[in-house]
């Protein structure tokens, strides 16, 4: 049966040979079985992450957003404030403050303090004119971003696996690009209702080629940025007397030094001034400031000047306001520039509102690559005749679990404490599989599963409003509810359709009987 | 002269020669279309018109950019419907519609993040078309010349996948952070420039690793050379250190 096709073949000269093609796709096979889970709830944790600070203003709603950029007597009283109630919490040693930045999705006045020795530590939300006005506390946000970056983990570990997982994606990335001779035949191939694998095969390909630019920068940025430690860490060895903090500051700029003599704090509007006369327009978007109110102290200014994708470019000052030069994140060296390229480039953070939604669509695409790289594999057990059933049940478990265990874990985050949230968490992602396991197939375990989702979502949405609803100040709160709403619609609609064909057609096979 | 809809009195630029619209002329438009008044007689001098351009670039721009990028890959895709030599024009003018899509993103956003956005719309604007023109079709119908290459067989067991395991996973690993760190310490580079791209060799050199390792079915062949390039990348890496 296959003769003349692989006649017609032979005919053509290929530029990847057969054989080739064919040892690609098993490798690619085989490396995306192995870290499909993982794969998938990064991307997944990740799709949502892009929309991390709408998310926290979202659990905060009764903070107004601030829509404009801060002058520097503003941000000088938001830092006197905030230093004024970290040497109140005793944790005045290392602190934060991020203004707001549109084109990051970010427009709130956000002060952190901590003191890494102690472990005591502070977060707060801040007026426009520098007040203190609320402790910031978005804890499933936080929960969401963790998963996405160690996955809960101890830290170190935690980044290395994810770290390792973007590394097997971006493997994966070239190993489906080379495993695909009819790249350009099937460029715009998506055929659905026919053969389940030509179905999940169509999708999952031009998804990721058509996706190709984003995939490989999303994996690539996650994937150094989870490796940072260890990649340091051996340079560190090799060049800088296996001192990583004196390898990082090679990078990063300058880091305090350790002379504890108390100071007054920074002058930080001084030192925004000094910016903005060299460079009119710049922008305030962070201090951070290492060592806070000692001798040692050192700022690192964050002022973005349009026409960069990068977040801002970074200015260090002595606590006494000596220059230290800059970071050159927006015009300095490539390696500079590709430092500040990273963040941004891997949140979608550099376009506002319809970047994210553009990044969110990309994520999602990326998720769906996933899933149907293993249904693929499923699809193709099917076709030889050796279904796994299992297997399908499980995958599905896995695919239609996450989203169920990631709404659950809001409603936990709601209502209960948010030492509860992982639990919340694992115990629906868990529950999640044992539905699927008992379906009677991957078709019910699927739709089962997506109704509880979007059960899940709508009780979210109840929960929310129950709590919020008379103070929400901020109309994004609004935007996100809705959000939500319409993707339990989407969770519930295809699936209760579904249910509602296979009765149909379940009926005169009954008669039949 | 002035800009009627706003009332307010402007003069233009002495560089710049105007051309005014009689007051019969303006009382017609205005008649015709009070509430439009601002944008239909607000064109009463090259200035103001330049004035105006410069407002409305970067959202014209994008509007033209995202229009082309559409109006390109829906061209790609009659190309790719067609036959040679007749789809020939199709193609060549998919890619420069593209091409002129991202020229207008440059003078919108600036290169640096004219590419970023230009590639976001890119693949948003293929998404769209290949999913609005999706074939849909009865169950179970696939043509012999559908069919995929289908991955190598081959047999397999607990030790060798093991092995496999342990190469591209951990023997890549080192390969790959060997030479981005060989690279970091040692190439006549700025700091920053050695460091950060022999950095973002490691995920690339390690990916292509695993891709090479569990698609070679030849165990001890990656194993050396894995091992080969380590051996390199780690004494390139450490031998200053050394020798210092």
């Amino acid at each position: 049966m296959h003769a003349p096709l692989e006649k017609a073949r032979s005919r053509k000269r290929q530029f990847l040979p057969p054989q080739f093609v064919r040892a690609m796709l098993a490798g690619h096979s085989a490396l995306g079985l192995a870290f499909a889970a993982l794969i998938y709830i990064v991307c997944i944790t990740g799709t949502v992450s892009v929309f991390m600070f709408e998310l926290q203003r979202w659990e905060q709603p009764d903070i107004a957003p601030i829509d404009r950029p801060l002058t520097a007597d503003e941000v000088g009283a938001a830092i006197n404030a905030g230093y004024a109630q970290a040497v109140a919490d005793k944790a005045a040693h290392d602190m934060f403050v991020m203004g707001p930045s549109p084109r990051a999705g970010h427009n709130r006045l956000m002060i952190n303090y901590h003191d890494h020795e102690t472990g005591a530590e502070g977060s707060w939300l801040a007026s426009p004119s520098g007040e203190l006005i609320a402790r910031a506390h978005a804890p499933w946000t936080e929960f969401v971003t963790e998963l996405h970056t160690s996955l809960h983990l101890p830290r170190t570990w935690g980044f290395f696996l994810v770290g390792l997982t973007g590394v097997a994606l971006l493997s994966s990335l070239i190993s489906g690009i080379l495993s695909h001779p009819r790249i350009l035949k099937d460029a715009f191939y998506l055929r659905r209702g026919g053969s389940w694998r030509l179905q999940e095969a169509d999708l999952h390909n031009r998804l990721g080629v058509w996706g190709l630019p984003f995939h490989f920068v999303v994996s690539l940025s996650g994937a150094l940025l989870g490796l940072s430690v260890l990649i340091v860490g051996v340079l560190a060895l090799a060049a800088y007397d296996g001192d990583s903090e004196k390898a990082f500051a090679a990078i990063l700029g300058p880091r305090a030094s350790a002379d504890e003599t108390p100071a007054p704090a920074p002058d930080v509007p001084a030192m925004m001034r000094s910016v903005e006369m060299r460079l009119p327009g710049a922008q305030f978007t962070s201090a951070r400031i290492d060592h806070i109110g000692e001798a040692g102290q050192v700022v690192h200014l964050g002022m973005r000047s349009p026409g960069h994708l990068a977040l801002a470019n970074t200015y260090y000052f002595k606590g006494d306001g000596t220059p230290l030069g800059d970071g050159g994140l927006e015009s300095g060296g490539i390696g500079q520039r590709i430092l500040g390229l990273l963040q941004p480039l891997h949140f979608g953070w550099f376009g506002g509102l319809p970047i994210k939604l553009a990044y969110g669509l990309l994520g999602l695409a990326l998720s769906v690559i996933t899933f149907t790289g293993v249904t693929i594999w499923l699809a193709r057990k099917r076709d030889k005749g050796t279904p796994v059933p299992r297997w399908e049940k499980f995958w599905m478990g896995i695919g239609w679990g996450q989203p169920f265990a990631l709404a659950a874990s809001a409603i936990a985050a709601l209502y209960g404490s948010p030492a509860i949230i992982l639990y919340a968490y694992l115990a629906t992602a868990t529950l999640a599989l044992l539905v699927a396991m008992i379906a009677a197939d991957m078709h019910a375990a699927g739709r089962v599963l997506r109704l509880a989702c979007a059960v899940a979502l709508v009780f979210l949405i109840v929960v929310y409003l129950t709590v919020w609803a008379a103070r929400i100040v901020d109309p994004l709160a609004w935007a996100l509810t809705a959000v939500l709403a319409f993707i339990a619609m989407l969770m519930a609609i295809p699936a209760l359709k579904r249910a509602e064909a296979r009765a149909s057609m379940l009926v005169p096979a009954a008669t039949e009987g | 002269m002035v800009v009627r809809g706003t009332g307010v009195a402007r003069s233009p630029p002495q560089k710049y020669h105007t051309r005014t619209v009689d007051n019969a002329t303006s009382a017609r438009i205005v008649a015709a279309a009070p509430n439009r008044a601002p944008l239909g007689l607000i064109f009463t001098g090259e200035a103001r018109a330049l004035e105006l351009l410069e407002t409305y670039l970067v959202p014209l721009a994008t509007a033209a950019g995202v229009l082309l990028f559409v109006c390109g890959v829906a061209l790609l895709r009659l190309s790719w419907l067609g036959k040679r030599p007749g789809n020939v024009p199709y193609l060549i003018s998919g890619w420069m519609l593209i091409a002129g899509a991202f020229w207008a993103f440059f003078r919108a956003w600036d290169v640096e993040v004219g590419v970023a956005y230009g590639l976001i719309v890119l693949a948003l604007a293929a998404y769209g078309i290949i999913i609005l023109r999706r074939e849909i079709r009865v169950p179970k119908v696939q043509r012999a010349r559908e069919a995929a290459l289908e991955p190598e067989e081959r047999p397999t067991n607990w030790p060798r996948a093991i092995a496999k395991a342990l190469l591209s996973i951990v023997l890549a690993g080192i390969a790959a952070i060997g030479v981005g760190v060989a690279f970091a310490v040692a190439m006549p580079l700025a700091t920053h420039d050695r460091i950060v791209v022999g950095g973002l060799l490691v995920p690339v050199l390690w990916g292509a690793g695993m891709a090479w390792t569990l698609s070679d079915s030849k165990l001890l062949r990656a194993t050396l050379l894995l091992v080969g390039i380590s051996a390199v990348g780690y004494a390139v890496a450490f031998l200053p250190k050394v020798l210092a």
